[in-house]
């Protein structure tokens, strides 16, 4: 049996950055001299919008993370069709699988119909990546998000509980199993404010039920802690008091907020018992296609 | 203050609005401080949430929303607000019961597909939120409750799964390979006999008799329930194509959310379904002032003067790059609603006033989609 790839799982409410964030892990471990190919499930072309690169079924170099050693990046679509073809080789016989692929409903039926299956196929893929592409050291997901990464992770034990001695109950066992292997992690990213952060502790303490490792928490766009001069600084004579009013009350609703936040990083790192990684809000002038690798160097050893 | 939302929000031929966006750009926030907003100027107002992180009800300050609608005070509220839960399980056993007899729909909830339906499958959120607007809208059509619903779609990757989940459903239904191994009529989609004997045989390979015959159970009772559904369905989306209906696309400036924004936009024009504004939220607050007065300030700027300065120079830089990415929106063809952001974010019903008081509007005669 071959040696999987590491896997980093990087799920957070919507909204979050996870996109970014698992483009900017991938920047990191290519900095490291990794091959890493940056995995997307749902066909949503985030990673395409991130990177401007277009990105198909095949692990694509992607234009913004040419790196001078032998690390690269990749970008990769896995596509459920191509999930279900690789699914039916490996645990069936080829003739057969080629019967079941020219037969569109059924095709249709695994892939976007029966509940859980099509989840399965997807992870059963994505582990099983570099069966394939022998080259790719490490895979990062682009995950779904927390609102539905328990089902999506979940899925091999609910068809397992589902369809117990049944050929597929065997491989979704195999599936949970690789997602439970210690090479295995998932890194949850949120912003440090109430709900994200409630969100965040509720799917550390689902992703341990599951029984799979959680990896870091991410909490990204914090924002520079702000020090309220003191005495409060005076109206330059330029500027009418109102308008340096309005200037100083921004300042120290900002500096508030900041504040607020180092709270909620210290409520999650205690609820979850994990490393809290800060990656800043950053400078606005830069592209969002150069974020990731801006942020990649504030990411700790994941 | 935005004259426009608030017109629209008067408006009372519109009975419906739906938040629509992609995650994590506050249609959850926003859809209560619609809500709320509506209350104030005199509707009489129900806003569904289809949440299971149980945001909204935390949004409003509220330790736990029922999935009936439940009363919330709104102080100085000409009209009144009520709020609930979507609970997508509660929703399919309500249309089950409503559609198939007590011992036929008990085998169905018995049956372990159906469990897995319910909690998994894509697409299910989606009809059960569909079905609970044609039930709300029934019953304030009797009642007399309610005059306007608002309602908060599901968190999904794709903004246009709202639209799409639906239809997902029914292909379940409707599916002719499963039409097959029922031997049921094939409808206009029949193929071969070649193809059912695959089916079964591939079916049975693959998921194993208990379980192909758990499936067959499943769906022969499963197939009534989504038909008779459907009958809803069909009259929920025409209420939806009305103009009593209205859909608000929230985004937020950053270039995903737009993109998502404008796709679907585009999306429902070519639906002809009701877009009526954009909601362009979480917008960095900035203070004007004139760039002259801003220079000499620098110049002759003492250190405390310096720090407010400098972030005030960020805020404008953050403002700016915010501008660049949500201008396309001007293609949506309908006036966008400027909404800042609020440092430490909105917990409480004032909270939620505050939000939608200090909307700015931007009416924007781009060109049409």
């Amino acid at each position: 049996m071959a040696v999987r790839a590491p896997l980093h799982i990087v799920t957070g409410k919507g909204g979050v950055g996870k996109t970014t964030v698992a483009l900017a892990l991938a920047h990191r471990l290519a900095a490291d001299g990794a091959r890493v190919a940056v995995a997307e499930v749902e066909g949503r072309g985030g990673l395409q919008l991130a990177t401007g690169t277009r990105i198909g079924p095949e692990p694509t170099p992607l234009r913004s993370a040419v790196q001078p050693g032998r690390g690269r990046v990749f970008g990769i679509q896995i596509d459920a069709r191509r999930a279900l073809a690789g699914y039916l080789q490996r645990y069936y016989r080829l003739g057969f699988a080629a019967e079941v692929l020219q037969f569109d409903p059924l095709v249709d039926f695994a892939t976007r119909i029966a509940p859980g299956l099509r989840d399965i196929l997807l992870i059963g893929q994505l582990t099983h990546l570099t069966d394939g592409h022998p080259d790719i050291d490490v895979v990062v997901l682009d995950a779904p998000p927390s609102g539905r990464i328990g089902s999506f992770l979940g899925a091999g034990e609910a068809l397992t509980a589902l369809t117990d001695g049944s050929p597929i109950a065997g491989q979704a066992a195999s599936v949970m199993d690789d997602l439970r292997d210690p090479g295995c992690r998932v890194h949850v990213v949120t912003l440090l404010d109430e709900l994200p952060v409630t969100e965040a502790i509720e799917t550390v303490t689902a992703i341990r039920e599951l029984g799979l490792t959680p990896g870091a928490v991410v909490a990204n766009r914090c924002l520079d802690q702000l020090t309220v001069p003191d005495p409060p600084p005076t109206a330059p004579n330029s500027i009418d008091p109102a308008t340096w009013a309005a200037l100083t009350s921004q300042f120290t609703a900002d500096a508030e907020a900041a504040r607020a936040q180092t709270a909620w990083e210290a409520l999650l790192s205690h609820r979850t018992e994990l490393t809290v990684e800060r990656l800043p809000e950053l400078d606005p002038e830069i592209p969002s296609g150069q974020q990731p690798a801006a942020l990649a160097p504030a990411l700790g050893a994941l | 203050m935005s004259a426009g939302l608030d017109a629209l929000l008067r408006d009372d031929g519109v009975r419906v609005l739906l938040c629509v966006g992609t995650g994590g750009v506050g249609k959850t926030t926003l859809s209560a401080a619609v809500a709320v907003r509506a209350a104030l100027l005199g509707r009489r107002v129900v806003v569904v949430t289809i949440d299971p992180a149980r945001r909204l009800a935390q949004a409003m300050g509220l330790d736990a929303l029922a999935h009936d609608p439940t009363p919330v005070e709104v102080p100085d509220a000409a009209g009144s607000l009520h709020a609930m839960m979507l609970d997508v399980r509660q929703a399919f056993d309500l249309a089950l019961a409503a559609q198939v007899d007590g011992p036929e729909a008990e085998r169905i909830r018995a049956n372990p597909f159906y469990t897995a339906l319910t909690e998994t499958f894509s697409g299910t959120q989606e009809y059960a939120a569909m079905e609970k607007i044609g039930e709300l809208h029934r019953r304030a059509a009797a009642t007399g409750e309610w005059d306007l619903i608002v309602v908060d779609t599901p968190p999904s990757a794709s903004a246009l799964d709202f639209l799409d989940g639906p239809s997902r459903l029914e292909a379940l239904a409707h599916n002719p390979l499963l039409r097959v191994v029922l031997g049921l009529p094939r409808g206009p989609f029949g193929f071969l006999d070649a193809g059912a004997a695959l089916a079964t045989k591939a079916l049975d390979r693959i998921l194993g008799g208990r379980l192909f015959s758990d499936l067959r159970t499943f769906l022969q009772v499963f197939e009534r329930a989504v038909l008779a559904f459907e009958s809803h369905a069909a009259q929920t989306r025409e209420l939806l194509a009305s103009e009593a209906a209205g859909f608000l696309v929230v985004a937020a400036p950053r270039p995903a959310p737009v993109a998502e924004a404008l796709a679907l936009a585009r999306r429902l024009r070519s639906e002809g379904l009701p877009l009526r504004r954009v909601l362009v939220n979480q917008l960095t607050p900035t203070v004007d002032v004139d760039p002259e007065s801003l220079e000499n300030a620098e110049r002759a700027a003492d250190p405390g003067q310096r720090a407010v300065l400098r972030h005030h120079r960020l805020a404008m830089a953050r403002a700016d790059r915010e501008q660049q990415n949500y201008a396309s929106l001007s293609e949506a063809g309908v006036p966008l609603d400027l909404v800042g952001r609020r440092p430490g974010g909105v917990h409480d019903l004032a909270g939620l006033a505050a939000l939608v008081d200090r909307v700015g509007e931007e009416t924007t005669p781009g060109a049409h989609l």
